[in-house]
This record gives structure tokens, sequence and C-alpha cells, in this order.
């Protein structure tokens, strides 16, 4: 009981007496890890829309108009044992012509002889097998087959999120790198700066009697406050980042409250390793 | 019951102690006399485990340096109350609680805390100064808490080192007077001074010592 009075008073003595280099501490802590929250929360997003994206791309594969009918089935064929291809659907000329004339109108076809429009085949491909890069190869390949005369794939939007989303989780390591670095450079600092100005008790303590845990322990307290105090500001700022997201714009943004608390999970952890390191180098028991 | 057998311990600049062997019984009061640099500290620092002997060893009730392990330290602390020249009070605590750390920081309940502190606030006279900060008090006073606070967990030993260095003769023999009563109720001291002079009064076996040797 006298111990963890004591412990009380000595981790919130020794904050007092530090509070400016606290208050930076947690502070610093507290932006680095909202910085890397929204690079995250971008990051997850961005996959979540590129999966589901990838799970309905389809592709069109328009046949040359001097294709008959048996090398139009062979091709089908051959669509169909391509490796990560779901399901190959035939559009006629003539269905092609009736879809044409659903959205635009039979003007057209009044004007013209013949239907212009090629026959196609609809392919739609697997998730596993449709991010941007295998698309281009499968779209090459495709394009090679005799009989094809064009592919058509809406690839601008798949590999412009797909890039954005492979810089950003690039980024996010990199701020990770420095989340850490700098949340152990504030708070051991903050951490030794207590130390050195509580030798004096350091020392009383030691020749009393107190155990080297019971000496320690403030100082790790104070490394877990300074860094979990930072991560839950950066819990609650994200907090209301998502919230104004999602009621901005629904379904754009996902995430959930245990993914946010990560924050203050993070920090706390961050904050118990820079103090090791501080009592480790400063505070001989 | 301490024993020192044959301890060595030697700074880095040569200077230290060597062939250092005694024994205090329970209860018994020594001191150890020499001039500035003899090794009286060192002595006292070896039996408090400070410093760790090089050669020999120190045993302090049943804790013996060659077979304890270091992170007993503190255990053998809290059967030592340790006084200095220099006091080394907390200058943000009252009298109260500088007397009461010893016994906090040893996990000691509340109510056993203020039971302790105040009897040995009483044992040195102080009782009605224990709302009094460190600098409100003279040297006298200050060293007298010093005490207090060595003696509220109930030491097996005390450890005075040059604990009259600092005062005037008339508040060193006040000193002296608390350091006997305490004694006479029978805790074992050690003292270390270079007054000879001063203590010989109140001194039961005196040790010499001289260039880090017994003499």
């Amino acid at each position: 009981m006298g111990n963890l009075r004591y412990l009380l008073q000595e981790t919130l003595a020794g904050l007092c007496r530090a509070k400016v280099s606290f208050f930076l501490s947690v502070l610093t802590v507290g932006f680095l890890l909202i910085l890397m929250g929204l690079l995250f929360l971008f990051s997850q997003n961005a996959d979540r829309i590129l999966a589901s994206m990838n799970a309905e791309f389809e592709m069109q594969v328009f046949i040359s108009p001097v294709s008959n009918d048996a090398e139009i089935s062979a091709l089908g064929r051959r669509l169909q044992n391509i490796p990560g291809i779901e399901a190959v659907m035939f559009y006629s000329k003539d269905a092609a012509a009736e879809e044409f004339k659903r959205e635009f109108g039979d003007e057209i076809f009044q004007a013209l002889e013949e239907n212009p429009l090629p026959s196609s085949f609809n392919v739609r491909c697997d998730a596993r097998h449709s991010d941007a890069e295998q698309v281009k190869v499968l779209v090459t390949q495709i394009e090679s087959y005799p009989g094809v005369d064009e592919v058509i794939y809406q690839n601008e939007m798949v590999s412009t999120l797909s890039r954005y989303s492979r810089v950003v989780q690039t980024a996010n390591w990199v701020l990770l790198l420095f989340v850490v670095l700098g949340s152990l450079l504030v708070i051991s600092n903050t951490v030794r700066l207590v130390i050195l100005g509580r030798q004096q008790i350091i020392e009383t303590m030691r020749l009393v009697g107190a155990t080297s845990w019971l000496i320690r322990l403030p100082y790790l307290l104070q490394g877990l406050l300074q860094g979990a105090l930072g991560g839950g500001a950066a819990f609650l700022l994200l907090a209301l980042v998502v919230r104004f997201v999602q009621a901005q714009a629904p379904g754009v943004l996902i995430t959930s409250k245990n993914t946010l608390l990560l924050a203050v999970l993070v920090g706390a952890g961050l904050g118990v390793f820079a103090s090791v390191l501080s009592v480790r180098r400063f505070l001989k028991t | 019951m301490i024993e020192l057998q044959n301890v060595r311990i030697v700074y880095p600049t040569g200077e230290g102690i060597e062939h250092i062997s005694f024994r205090v019984a329970p209860g018994e009061f020594l001191t150890i006399v020499g001039p500035s640099g003899a090794g009286k500290t060192t002595v006292l620092r070896a039996i408090y485990l400070d410093l760790w002997p090089q050669e020999g060893s120190v045993q302090v009730a049943e804790y013996n340096s060659l077979f304890m392990k270091k992170r007993e330290i503190p255990f053998v602390r809290r059967k030592l109350g340790i006084v200095f020249q220099d006091f080394r009070l907390l200058p943000d605590r009252d009298v109260f609680e500088n007397v009461a750390f010893a016994c906090q920081v040893t996990g000691r309940r509340q109510k056993e805390i203020k039971k302790r502190v105040l009897r040995a606030l009483a044992d040195v006279g102080l009782s009605h100064k224990a709302r009094k900060m460190p600098n409100e008090l003279s040297g006298g006073e200050q060293q007298r808490v010093s005490i207090a606070r060595a003696i509220a967990n109930e030491p097996y030993v005390l450890l005075a080192d040059e604990p009259t260095g600092n005062l005037d003769p008339q508040t060193a023999l006040e000193i002296m007077n608390v350091l006997h009563r305490i004694h006479i109720r029978g805790t074992a001291v050690i003292m270390a001074t270079h007054n000879y002079e001063m203590v010989k009064n109140f001194a039961e076996r005196v040790i010499h010592m001289k260039n880090g040797r017994m003499i």
C-alpha cells in the first residue's frame, strides 16, 4: 500500500517537475500518431476500394469482323481456359446493336445499311488475378490471339488507385520509422530530465533499501503515460476525422474503433520502451 | 551480527582498503577512527554494499557477499540505518515526510508508518518540528532528522559516517548523546570519525585506521 502510494506520488511529481517537456512529448507523439493514423486509414480504405473494384473487374474483347463462327467459338474456348478468368460471355453483333439502340436510339442504324458494331466477349477476371499489372499482361496476351481486334478495359482508375495505394503504403512505413524514432527520442529525453532532477531522491531510496523495481517503476510509468496520452489524443482526433468523412461521404471511409485504439497501444508501447532506454542508461540502482 | 573478513577494495586511483577484518555483535558500539583518507567511509560503504569487496567477504545478518545476489542488496540495507555527515535530507519534504520516506519505500502500511515516524522523532527529540522543512532547521536538528530516518525502520545496525563532522562541538555532543541513547536501547552502532577526542567518552570499542588498513 505504501509502495503504491509512493509510486503514484513519484510518477506525478516527476511529470510535474518536467511539465513543459512532458507536454511537448505528448504533443509530438500525438501528432506523429495522427499522421500515421491518417495514412493508415487511407491505405486501408484504398485497398478495400481496389479489392471491390478488382472483384468486379471486366474487359471487353472485340472480335475481328472477318472471323467466322468456328474461329469465334475457338476464341471463346481459349479465353475460358486462361487461368484467372472467371466468366466469358458472348455478345453477338445483334446483341450489341440492341444494347446500342437502348442507350442511343436507332437513328444510326437507319442511316447505315448494315450493323457496324463488332461481336465481342465480355470477360470477367477473378479477384486474385485482377491487379493492374496482371491485367496488363492478360490484355497483351489476349490481344495477340487470332481473331481479336481490340481489348478494352477501364484501367485508368484501377492503376491510379493501385499506384497511390502503393505510394501511401511506402510512406506509411517511412512514417512508422519517424514515429518510432521521434517518440523514443522525445519521451526518453523527458524521462532523462526527470531522472537527472531526482538524483537525490534516487540515492536516498537506494540507501534505505528500496528495490530496483520500485526505484525504476515511476520512470517507466511516466513513459507509459506520455505515450498513452499522445496515443489517446491521436485516437480522439482520428475518430473525429472518421466521423466527419463518414457523414460527408458515406461508405468511403470504413474502419473500426479497435483499429483506432491501436494508436493508444502503439503510443503506450513506445512510451514504455523509451523509458526503459533512459532508465537503463541514466538510472543506476 | 556484522562481520568483515579480510576485505579488500581498491579504487582505480590505487587507494582503498586492505586486510579489513572485524566483527560487531548485536548491541555493540564500534567507533572507527582515523584521519581523512584512511578508508573509514570505504569500510562503511562495504558494509552497506555500496562497494562490493574485491577480496574477502562481508556478512550482514544472514546475508554474505560471497553467496548473495546483487538484487538482494536492498534487503541488506533494510537491516541497516545510515547517517551521513551531510544529512542528505530531501529538501522538498518536511521532517515527517523525510522520516516516513524510508518506511514508505520499504512497503510499510500507512498506519504503521505514522507510528514509527512519531516514535523515531520522539527518540531524537524533534516531535515538535514534524512539519518544519529541512531549511528551517539548524544543522544539529537536520542531523537528528537524518538519525530518525535511519532508525524508523528499526535497523539491526546504525551506520554513522562522520555524523558530527559538520556540527559545532556543543551540537556534536547532542548528536553523540542521541546515538548513545539508541545504542543503550539495543541497536548496534558503527560510527566513523576523524575526531577521537570528541567521541572518546562514548567509545566502547575503537578500531584505528590509516592508509586503508587497521592499525
